[in-house]
């Protein structure tokens, strides 16, 4: 048992760190109010290769492995939750998505290379406003027209929907089969009745853009199905479940962010004639929340070592994504408290954390689904 | 066309105090590549691109590896693999081991002395030359870029040490560089005081960088990847017969650090802060003026 990273691993957060430090990190404020995503910064770090991470090289991934992408979407996430889940919904559900699926060799390579580096963006569209936690109540039906599929519907809350070039649509065959007849295509923008509904305006999060994606007689061919009918449930479960490491990530950072601006802020701050990290009780306030993130972190690197090791993580994931967002929350709001009244204040970022903080005990499966998933592991 | 970059080690300045009152820099160095290093391999490689035809293999990277623990040398390594990770083709170590570097000082019936800059230089030079079957004459299709400073003592000096060796050109303070390749060479332009130099040199030649033009590019993960498996040429650090087997003449470094200090600290902070900013703005230059720091321009 080893818990140090590795050479290799060093280097990949650094490459991160560096570009959420030197890029991200200026103007970072701004972007949040603006509520612009930073389409050049997006492929400036696509030239690394960073959304096709952990996918293979045959398929014009990077061929690396879940963890180190989970350290770069830590390390972005310090400093930019924002440009840290537009990242993840790209590589972990779009990329998951086809990467998971039975999908052919051509058709892994032709939606994944051109993620990889930046060029083309990619969303998931599962959440319906009727099938949020419960993620069988779906209305989208695509009807098999020879060889293509032409599908109705409308998707909600779509990471990346109004910026990406491929989104994965799932659907139902036959809507009396439920489940069971849940399937999944990638579906091209431009498609003839796939459009973009609006773009919500949210409390966090605030340049990613999310939106409503309409999907009105859209034909798509055969063979972008990527999940046959009855598959597509498992497809959408399997994929979340590695999604969810990514939000893991994204709390992770989130909360280590939130953290070192206050523990700087403390040793600068003077009142009462000391440093107030001289303040016994703020100190170790701060020296239970760094407990409390070594844990979050630990859990979250299991996830993935779990993953990249091939060991089943649905569990461990559902328990990283719980406690290091749950950790992120909770942070934020101490790191808000410690800085004061400053704290309060834009110029500090933890006030814009915290907000960024609150949606990643929300997406990709509720905390308290997260509980399902792991109550339902004990007790089958 | 080889393109040489030479790569240096940085002092961990953490180390610095240690090294206060004692004979000696700190032998510790720090991980990752300088950004001198990184300012000259992303010229190497801007280079390489601008070319019609670029081939893998032009750009090379040399490391000096004086090392006094074992993990100095895998630092050394690492450092590589972070060129290689950003964008060098080839890596060369070239390693110095104080075992191996006294057990041949003792065959010799001499005495070991930490290196100097002339020595890098030495090293560099030998590193070059046997690496690209350099004989001292003809164009031959190679060039040597580095950083200008830092692995030899901030001297900026192994450069030019390594163009007086080899008897090549040496062009220092450089802000760009350009290939010709029709005329086989290169033209450079310097910063020199106060204005800029355009200058043409035939290759080989030896271009130190003194500030990048262009901003180093990240590594990128599949060559992050690529480059922890890569194979680095170099020799058998533990290998007391470096010497023997001819591949380095014996060299003894000839200048040798009487003390080392840590340059005085900046003098007191003061805080500025006025009722209004127009009259912090008039403190701020009084105390300039008082501090004399300004005299020259009033």
């Amino acid at each position: 048992m080893n818990f140090e990273l590795t050479k290799e691993q060093l280097q990949v957060q650094e490459v991160a760190r560096e570009f959420a430090q030197e890029k991200l990190l200026p103007g970072v404020i701004e972007r949040d109010e603006s509520s612009e995503f930073p389409v050049e910064l997006y492929k400036e770090f696509g030239k690394t290769g960073a959304y096709g991470l952990p996918y293979g090289e045959e398929f014009g991934g990077a061929g690396g492995s879940y963890m180190d992408y989970v350290l770069t979407v830590e390390e972005i996430s310090k400093v930019d939750a924002s440009f840290g889940i537009s990242y993840s919904v790209n590589t972990s559900l779009y990329g998951g998505s086809i990467m998971n699926s039975s999908a052919s060799d051509e058709l892994k390579k032709k939606y994944i290379a051109p993620i990889t580096y930046g060029e083309k963006i990619g969303s998931f569209g599962l959440t319906e406003h009727t099938a949020g936690s419960d993620a069988a109540g779906q209305t989208t039906v695509a009807v098999k027209d020879g060889d293509s599929y032409v599908i109705n519907g409308q998707k909600c809350f779509n990471t990346n929907g109004p910026l990406a070039d491929f989104t994965i649509i799932y659907s139902l065959t036959d809507p009396e089969l439920g489940t069971k007849g849940m399937c999944a295509f990638v579906v091209d923008k431009g498609t003839p009745g796939f459009t973009v509904g609006k773009i919500e305006n949210k409390m966090g999060i605030r340049t990613a853009q999310v939106s409503e994606l309409y999907l009105d007689n859209v034909r798509v061919p055969a063979e972008n199905m990527i999940a046959q009918p009855g598959e597509g449930f498992k497809l959408a479960m399997k994929t979340l479940d590695g999604g969810r490491i990514g939000v893991a990530a994204q709390g992770l950072g989130i909360a280590k962010g939130a953290f070192e601006i206050a523990r700087k802020y403390m040793m600068e701050r003077q009142q009462f004639g000391k440093p107030i990290a001289k303040q016994q009780y703020l100190a170790f306030k701060m020296a239970e929340l760094q407990t409390k993130i070594q844990q979050a972190e630990m859990m979250v690197y299991r996830a993935a070592w779990m993953k990249d090791n091939g060991k089943p993580y649905s569990v461990p994931a559902a328990m990283a994504k719980m406690t290091a967002t749950n950790v992120a929350m909770e942070v934020t709001t101490e790191a808000v408290q410690m800085l004061g009244g400053n704290g309060y204040m834009r110029e500090y970022h933890v006030e814009r954390m915290m907000r960024d903080a609150k949606i990643t005990q929300i997406y990709e499966g509720t905390n308290e689904i997260q509980k399902l998933v792991i109550s339902g592991q004990l007790f089958r | 066309m080889n393109i040489f970059v030479l790569i240096k080690q940085e002092i961990f300045t953490a180390q610095f105090d240690k090294a206060v009152g004692s004979k000696a820099l700190p032998t510790c160095i720090a991980s990752g590549l300088s950004l001198y290093d990184r300012y000259a391999l992303e010229q190497a490689v801007r280079i390489k691109e601008a070319k019609a035809k670029a081939d893998h293999g032009e750009v090379n990277v040399i490391a000096l590896a004086v090392c006094r623990f074992r993990e100095d040398v895998q630092t050394v390594r690492d450092i590589l693999v972070d060129a290689l990770s950003m964008a060098a083709d080839e890596a060369f170590l070239i390693c110095e081991d104080d075992r191996a570097a006294r057990s041949a000082a003792a065959l010799d019936g001499g005495s070991f002395e930490p290196p100097d800059a002339q020595w890098d230089g030495k090293m560099f030079a030998q590193a070059v030359k046997k690496i690209c079957g350099f004989s001292g004459s003809g164009s031959g299709g190679w060039f040597v870029l580095d950083g200008e400073q830092e692995y030899d003592g901030s001297t900026a000096v192994a450069g030019p040490t390594v163009a007086e060796i080899l008897g090549i050109p040496s062009i220092t303070n450089v802000m760009e560089i350009a290939l010709q390749e029709k005329s086989k060479s290169l033209l450079v332009r310097r910063e020199a005081d106060g204005f800029v130099e355009s200058i043409n040199t035939p290759f080989p030649a030896v271009v130190t960088i003194g500030k990048s033009i262009y901003e180093p590019r990240l590594a990128t993960f599949p060559r992050i990847r690529r480059a922890n498996r890569a194979e680095i040429s170099g020799l058998n650090v533990s290998n007391p017969d470096v010497y023997k087997a001819g591949l380095m003449e014996r060299l003894e470094p000839k200048t040798k650090v009487e003390a080392f200090f840590r340059s005085a600290r900046a003098g007191e902070r003061i805080l500025i802060r006025e009722e209004t900013e127009e009259d912090s703005a008039r403190r701020f230059m009084e105390l300039l003026r008082e501090k004399i720091i300004m005299e020259q321009f009033f």
